[in-house]
């Protein structure tokens, strides 16, 4: 039998909420299927709720957990290196195939096979709506780098979609 | 490429819908591992307090009389769970027939899968052979049994839930919001029972002959049946067909379906397991014995008005003859 804390579960309740969605796909981005990007995310949000800083605010706390999730990313890549799941394991793990959403598997492919330092640029940008140097500032990275990245991110998906049948 | 393609594309990346009950499991379960530094400290101080009270105390032992002070009892709130075969799977007045204490595993009576004839069909140019199986019971019913429950959430790996708040169903039939529209039929409209009557239904709908019904009742609505999540259509006591239809924001309300569902109250609402993964491996040829079936780990979360959470966890297997164990885990 288990009592679960509950402080730190409603904690953990708010926390995913709000950011489960964002820090996924990240992950999903960077490792390409979904059981990896729940281990990242498991290790993630233990360290929000056992061994995060104070934050100013929640803005803060987004771009820290952004952060983490791209390094431990990173440190996953690093320790699984020998396991690269296949474009197509990648592409159908947790989508049916239907003719209806071909299309967009196409993109979400092309995405996910972009090289890792463009992914997060381009959802934080594309997707989260968030400015160059406020990319610059989550991602502690100069704008000019961060813009560099997007346009060699729009340039490699107009190519990779361009190339497809 | 747009760039609403590339957002819709993103958006399409989500956790599943249990993502978060794992994580929970493993995000909560791991601060039991991990000990901070604060609680440690915390210890260190609290033993050295106990041994300094030790010392204290028996020094003063020889001067003091001895005196007992009762410890005020902890209320600790539990439950148990009541498992049975659920008859009539969507019904609020199935008889409980198997009960409460699986610390060694318990047959559940009715509950047994068991194999028909064996089907052979084409299947891209290959013959494939499978058997036609049933789970007598229709399923199992889980109810946790308990005082100052305020919700129950039960969570399969390897069967399915349905759930039905059968209470929240007759308080909107009462006030006329359960169905988005509602008539009757003359009785010899139709014959049969139950899908039958409801597939003579929807194939005269779609004739037309029913048209007259279409413009009294519907008023702006859609008349695709498609467009609805549930269309009820059964006979009443009277003879006369009742068709009522629901709306996919109704049914939200009072149905959950899928491997984990959470009751809120406790009276009024059934929730059927069915062993999905052991019934499609059960179909199978050449035949599996039903104890090499895969079994099944339910979770029975039990929340308290106080806030405090409680889980029991319940495996659940089949014997050779196809007969439901069941056996609690914790």
């Amino acid at each position: 039998m288990i009592v679960h804390n509950r402080p730190a579960e409603e904690t953990f309740n708010r926390k995913y909420a709000q950011y489960a969605d964002l820090l996924y796909r990240i992950a999903f981005l960077q490792l390409g299927n979904q059981c990896d990007a729940e281990d990242v995310l498991q290790e993630v949000f233990i360290k929000l709720l056992y061994k995060a800083p104070s934050f100013k605010d929640e803005q803060y706390e987004k771009a820290w957990l952004i952060r983490v999730t791209q390094n431990k990313c990173r440190d996953f890549r690093r320790a699984h290196a020998f396991r690269q799941p296949s474009l197509e394991e990648s592409r159908f793990a947790d989508t049916a195939a239907t003719e209806e959403n071909r299309d967009m598997l196409s993109v979400r492919a092309a995405v996910l096979s972009m090289p890792q330092n463009y992914k997060t640029v381009i959802l934080l940008y594309y997707y989260e709506g968030y400015s160059v140097s406020e990319i610059a500032k989550i991602l502690r990275m100069s704008p000019s780098a961060v813009k560099m990245r997007l346009q060699r991110g729009r340039e490699f998906l107009k190519l990779e979609l361009e190339e497809q049948p | 490429m747009k760039k609403n393609e590339l957002f819709t594309a993103l958006q399409q990346i989500q956790p599943d819908a249990y993502m978060k009950e794992r994580l929970r499991q493993k995000v909560l379960g791991e601060q039991k591992k991990r000990p901070s530094l604060r609680y440690a400290v915390t210890a260190v101080c609290l033993a050295a307090v106990c041994l300094l009270s030790v010392w204290v105390a028996a020094d003063r032992h020889a001067q003091q009389p001895e005196v007992t002070e009762s410890e005020p009892s902890a209320f600790i709130n539990s439950f148990s769970i009541r498992a049975y075969a659920a008859d009539r799977a969507m019904s609020v007045d199935g008889t409980p027939t198997a009960q409460t204490d699986f610390r060694i595993a318990t047959p559940i009576p009715q509950a047994r899968i068991e194999r028909g004839k064996l089907n052979t069909y084409e299947d891209n140019g290959k013959t494939v052979s499978a058997y036609e199986v049933s789970y007598g019971g229709n399923g199992i019913s889980f109810e946790a049994i308990g005082e100052h429950i305020k919700a129950v959430t039960i969570f399969t790996q390897n069967g399915h839930l349905t759930y039905w708040d059968f209470q929240t169903i007759d308080k909107m039939k009462e006030n006329g919001t359960y169905y988005a529209v509602q008539f009757t039929l003359p009785q010899d409209c139709l014959t049969g029972q139950d899908k039958a009557l409801y597939d003579q239904f929807k194939k005269l709908w779609e004739s037309g002959a029913l048209d007259a019904y279409k413009k009294t009742y519907f008023a702006g609505k859609s008349t695709n049946l498609r467009d609805y999540a549930h269309c009820s259509v059964k006979r009443l006591e009277s003879g006369e067909i009742e068709v009522g239809l629901v709306t996919e924001e109704t049914l939200a309300q009072v149905h959950q379906s899928g491997q984990v569902v959470t009751m809120r109250g406790q009276e009024g609402g059934k929730t059927l397991w069915r062993p999905e993964t052991a019934l499609e491996k059960a179909a199978e040829y050449p035949a599996i014995p039903f104890d090499k079936l895969p079994k099944d780990i339910v979770t029975v979360e039990a929340e308290f008005e106080d806030g405090t959470i409680q889980t029991k966890t319940i495996e659940i297997r089949f014997d050779k003859d196809g007969n439901t164990l069941i056996q609690a885990l914790s």
